[in-house]
């Protein structure tokens, strides 16, 4: 009886072909994307840089591997890692876990970021969402109060096509593989805050100098 | 947004202006940032998995062997990677893939726990604490850190090793503390100074990882 199998070193070559799959993915991914929205990026952080003069606060959602993006996201601004950033204010609404659950289980789940977002945002804040799909109905009805509340709006979408999001800026990844959009997206909102803070210290000089 | 356009609102809330008030060339010098930090992270993918795919394999398969054992994957980190441990033990949990659901806790995740060790004894002590209580043989201790230096993980991780669980460390920039002899049993390096950058890359690697670790534990037993 023959039986085929897969030797220790064959199964070694799948897993390091694999690797070299995956990160040949992501380095095609990440040029064909970044092309695409590096001006879009730009005057987003702009954008953001203007309400953050003004005083805004960020406040971040997403569901699933967004809640930690947006936990992510959220820490940059309060605590930068950079030496002579100024401290922002963020918020993540995935952090407060009794009121995520009280309102996920109540009669009106999708209502779970859009409920934060009325009691603890000012008109001109900035709202970012992470969409894991465009369907994704908390965090689009989390924009379109925000939007509602003249917030700035920003949508980090991925999944089917991009429909047209109620957001003032949105950065949708096209890529059937959710992990490697995820990274894309870090990488996004890394590059926010970076251009956000050089735009800042840019405003800040050109202001002193008046 | 036609209503934040009229003198009143811009009196009242200036950031509401439609129009950036950084210069047109300005824009256009910051939208050259987002190719060229991309390729950063993508040449930083590169050197990582050209000089570690092999380790990163037999890692896989480490993990793996533990958790088909009924190991648990215990993951902790500070800060970014707070929420990189979190994100990756939601990935295990809750799988995005065809994988198996693997248990996995998020050592920061528990903020009473977090702040009781804190205030009562030491931040230094918040992972290896619940190490103690939480782990045992046989569990996977996932480090990840952009320094290699922080003294909570180093502390958890060589606790963890004595009471032989595997023990996976990711860091940046040289490796830090987590570099030296007999810290962690397998240690991944993306050799940056940027966080940024460092946590981009960081992030491609524990995704990997553990699709390798779903894959295997996917895997028919086979008579070889």
């Amino acid at each position: 009886m023959m039986m085929v199998m897969k030797s220790a070193a064959e199964a070694v070559d799948v897993d390091l072909a694999f690797l070299r799959d995956g990160v040949a993915a992501r380095c095609a991914a990440g040029d064909e994307y970044f092309a695409a929205i590096a001006q879009e990026l730009a005057g987003c952080a702009a954008a953001m840089a203007d309400r953050f003069f003004a005083g805004a606060t960020l406040l971040v959602f997403g569901s699933g591997a967004g809640a930690t993006d947006a936990q992510h996201n959220s820490v940059e601004y309060v605590h930068p890692v950079l030496p002579g950033c100024r401290a922002l204010a963020a918020l993540s609404l995935t952090n407060d876990v009794s009121t995520v659950t009280g309102i996920l289980g109540g009669p009106d789940p999708l209502d779970v970021y859009a409920h934060q977002l009325r009691a603890l945002s000012r008109p001109g804040d900035i709202a970012l969402a992470f969409l894991a799909s465009p369907h994704d109905g908390a965090s689009l009805r989390g924009l379109r109060t925000a939007r509602e509340r003249e917030m700035l709006t920003i949508a980090l979408s991925t999944g089917g096509t991009p429909s047209e999001l109620p957001a003032t800026h949105t950065f949708h990844v096209d890529h059937d593989d959710p992990l490697v959009a995820q990274e894309l997206h870090l990488a996004t909102y890394h590059m926010l805050w970076e251009l956000t803070h050089i735009v800042l210290n840019h405003r800040g000089i050109a202001e002193a100098r008046r | 947004m036609s209503s934040t356009n009229d003198p009143f609102s811009q009196l009242l809330y200036p950031m509401l202006r439609e129009q950036p008030s950084v210069d047109a060339s300005v824009i256009t010098q910051l939208s050259r940032a987002p190719l060229q930090k991309s390729a950063e992270s993508n040449a930083l993918r590169h050197q990582l998995f050209d000089a570690s795919a092999d380790q990163i394999v037999s890692c896989a398969r480490a993990i793996s062997t533990a958790v088909a054992g009924g190991g648990r994957v215990l993951a902790c980190g500070n800060g970014g990677s707070a929420t990189s441990a979190a994100d990756i033990v939601s990935e295990l949990l809750r799988p995005s893939g065809a994988g198996p659901a693997i248990g996995a806790l998020s050592l920061t995740a528990d903020i009473a726990v977090v702040t009781a060790i804190g205030n009562d004894v030491s931040y230094d002590d918040v992972f290896v604490r619940q190490l103690l209580a939480l782990g045992r043989s046989g569990d996977v201790v996932l480090a990840i850190s952009t320094s290699g230096n922080s003294e909570n993980l180093v502390r958890a991780v060589r606790e963890a090793r004595r009471l032989r669980m595997l023990t996976v460390g990711i860091a940046g920039h040289d490796g830090g503390r987590m570099r030296a002899d007999g810290v962690v049993d397998h240690l991944f390096i993306v050799p940056s100074t940027s966080v940024h950058r460092i946590q981009e890359v960081q992030t491609t690697l524990y995704h990997l990882l553990f699709e390798l670790v779903q894959q295997h534990l996917m895997e028919v037993p086979t008579c070889a």
